[in-house]
């Protein structure tokens, strides 16, 4: 069975969307920056990811840019997570490849529908 | 009257002129009178004294022919004696012809006839007593016949005598004449001379005087004016040459105050518009200060909203982040059941607390950015049936959480709008929350209709409620920040206080009004009006700006 990969530098926030996720079923992968991230891409094939935008190092944009320009993940869902809500940062993230756009605070319910939806196939 | 200073020399030289005139007449006429006399001596005195020494020879031949008349006897040398005679008679008389028109006076024809006279007796004693007695003496006594004529002749002889004298008397009298005129000629040429002098020099020391102090009194005046000063004039009134040259300089005085005046009054002038120039350069020079501080003053604002920006943009996610894990690990705990029943109404306060704080969070900042106006509309064409759908759907439950009824109404034909479809959800939302936490066991319309607004297609969103209501005296408050009515009113009824600001703040930027109808205990309606597109947003404008201003 295929987990979710939830990638943020904010330990709370991992640990909140990880847990969310987890108490309705899913199986989830923590990933504290984009390298980890792009490790586990590379070598586990998550079915769905959940990338923050702003981090230090490489952020979101840029970090689902790279997935979606590999043929190997080209087609995971990525599904932006951001506190970030100004219009133009959602046009950046539909533009580097995410299929949704998911604002902090999350709130549980908004979050599973959404992680139903892409997990489903 | 004019008088040319060569009229004043020529009228002084006539006084010698005239003098020199003079001299010459009475020169001539001395000259003429000296003349005459010498003409007289020399044609009269000469010649009468030439006929008398003649005469005076002729007389003595006569006594002498008596005399041989006297020694020769025969007749032959009598008769030739006698003839001699009467040559001597005829030669007499011949002088006496030429004496006669040389006589020049009354006393010398008296002499001259007395002469005469006594030579007639000479001639007659000889003719009629002398020769008859000679010739009837005949012996030798002829001495006392000889003696007898003595007295004729000592006769002749003194009138001759007194002729003569006349003559020298006459002679002398003409030369008396010429050195008399002589001596008055050189001493009038004298006296002339000096007075000629003495006038000449008197006239031309006189004339040559006041000309070189006129002159004087030019060339100083010409001294002071190179010197500058044209003040006064030479004020010079004899008319003459003089007098045309200082009418000229005070012509000139006059004309060169006059242009020095004018030349005052341009220099005047021209100072006056190099202050003005100045005064210009320096409002530029000010303008230009002023413009570079405005500049410097926008380049700061500028600088200090960008900052402003950057600031709320940091702080509403260095806020949200904490916030966010308050929110998600209380969500945790209520979804794990991890706290007893009796401290789940704390977890629930922890929930709300924090979505109120989240929303304040927001709020301010879209109210910030929108006073800033660094909030664009974000236009497009929006289904306003299925705007007003979802705005019910999300607000149902907050309705309902009072025991209220929504009701939502709006012609099918309602259409689409052109606007920032998020902003108008927005104010509805809050209306609509607005008149859930007022009203309870009521009803809540919210009603769409298409309405003109001086001439511009725009629709009209109604939220109408049931609720405690607003009083008028404090309606003017609703639309100023953080302004809910009363503080009570804050803690029963959460909010953030900054929503109908907000939505007053959305509905300006897309070009529409706002207005609120209600009375203390009679429910509130809040009126929104927003133009379908902008561009009749900014034609409203155009035509009215007052109804584009929002009445509270």
């Amino acid at each position: 069975m295929s987990f979710i990969l939830v990638v943020d530098d904010n330990f709370d926030n991992r640990q909140i969307i990880g847990q969310m996720l987890s108490f309705s079923g899913f199986k989830v992968e923590l990933a504290a920056d984009a390298y980890t991230a792009l490790e586990v891409v590379r070598q586990r094939r998550p079915g769905l990811i959940l990338m923050d935008l702003s981090m230090p190092g490489i952020d979101g944009w840029t970090a689902t840019e790279y997935i979606k320009s590999d043929p190997h993940s080209h087609d995971i869902p990525v599904v932006a997570v951001s506190g970030h809500v100004t219009r133009n940062d959602i046009e950046r993230a539909k533009r580097a490849g995410c299929v949704e756009f998911l604002a902090k605070p999350i709130d549980y319910e908004h979050l599973i529908a959404v992680a139903r939806r892409y997990t489903a196939n | 009257m004019r008088f040319p200073i060569w009229a004043k020399l020529l009228s002084a030289l006539a006084i010698d002129v005239i003098l020199l005139m003079a001299l010459g007449f009475f020169a001539t006429h001395q000259m003429a009178t000296m003349h005459n006399r010498a003409v007289f001596i020399g044609q009269h005195t000469i010649p009468s004294l030439d006929t008398v020494s003649d005469m005076v020879i002729a007389i003595n031949k006569y006594r002498a022919r008596q005399l041989e008349f006297l020694i020769y006897t025969n007749n032959s040398d009598r008769n030739r004696i006698l003839e001699q005679m009467r040559d001597i008679e005829a030669e007499m008389a011949e002088y006496f012809n030429v004496y006669r028109p040389l006589i020049g006076s009354v006393s010398e024809r008296q002499k001259f006839a007395t002469l005469e006279t006594a030579w007639q007796r000479v001639v007659e004693a000889n003719h009629e007593r002398f020769i008859p007695v000679v010739r009837l003496a005949s012996d030798g006594s002829v001495q006392p016949f000889y003696s007898r004529m003595n007295p004729f002749y000592a006769a002749l002889d003194q009138a001759m005598a007194e002729l003569v004298a006349e003559n020298q008397q006459q002679a002398e009298a003409a030369l008396d004449v010429v050195v008399m005129s002589y001596e008055t000629a050189r001493n009038f040429i004298i006296a002339d001379t000096f007075v000629a002098i003495i006038i000449s020099v008197a006239v031309g020391l006189t004339l040559s005087t006041r000309i070189a102090r006129r002159l004087r009194r030019l060339a100083q005046a010409a001294t002071r004016v190179s010197a500058g000063n044209l003040v006064g004039s030479i004020n010079e009134r004899t008319r003459d040459e003089i007098g045309d040259l200082a009418q000229a300089f005070d012509h000139m005085l006059a004309s060169l105050r006059a242009q020095r005046a004018a030349l005052e009054e341009r220099n005047h002038e021209l100072q006056l518009s190099l202050a003005r120039q100045e005064q210009l350069m320096e409002e530029v020079i000010r303008g230009k200060q002023a413009e570079a501080e405005a500049e410097k003053a926008r380049a700061a604002a500028e600088a200090a909203s960008q900052a402003k920006s950057a600031f709320l943009a940091t702080m509403s996610h260095e806020l949200r982040t904490p916030l966010n894990a308050i929110l998600g690990y209380a969500q945790l705990l209520h979804l794990n059941r991890a706290v007893s029943d009796s401290h789940a109404p704390y977890l629930e306060r922890i929930l709300t607390s924090g979505r109120h704080l989240l929303a304040l969070i927001s709020d301010v900042l879209d109210f910030a950015r929108i006073e800033q106006g660094a909030l664009d509309p974000e236009y497009s064409h929006v289904d306003v049936a299925q705007l007003v759908e979802e705005v019910t759907a999300m607000s149902l439950p907050l309705c309902q959480r009072n025991h209220n009824q929504l009701i939502t109404s709006y012609p099918p034909d309602i259409g689409v709008i052109e606007t920032d479809g998020r902003r108008l959800r927005q104010v509805l939302l809050n209306l609509l929350s607005n008149a859930a936490k007022f009203t309870d066991h009521g009803t809540i319309r919210l009603e769409v209709r298409r309405e003109q607004c001086n001439g511009v297609d725009g629709i009209r969103f109604t939220v109408s409620d049931t609720g405690i209501g607003i009083p008028r005296d404090q309606q003017h408050k609703l639309f100023k920040p953080f302004s809910q009515i009363d503080q009570s009113v804050t803690r029963r009824y959460e909010g953030t206080g900054l929503g109908l600001v907000l939505s007053k703040q959305i509905t300006n930027m897309l070009g529409g009004t706002i207005d609120v109808e209600s009375d203390a205990g009679a429910g509130a309606t809040f009126t929104v009006w927003l133009p379908v597109s902008p561009a009749d947003h900014s034609l409203a404008l155009a035509t009215s700006p007052r109804e584009t201003g929002v009445t509270a």
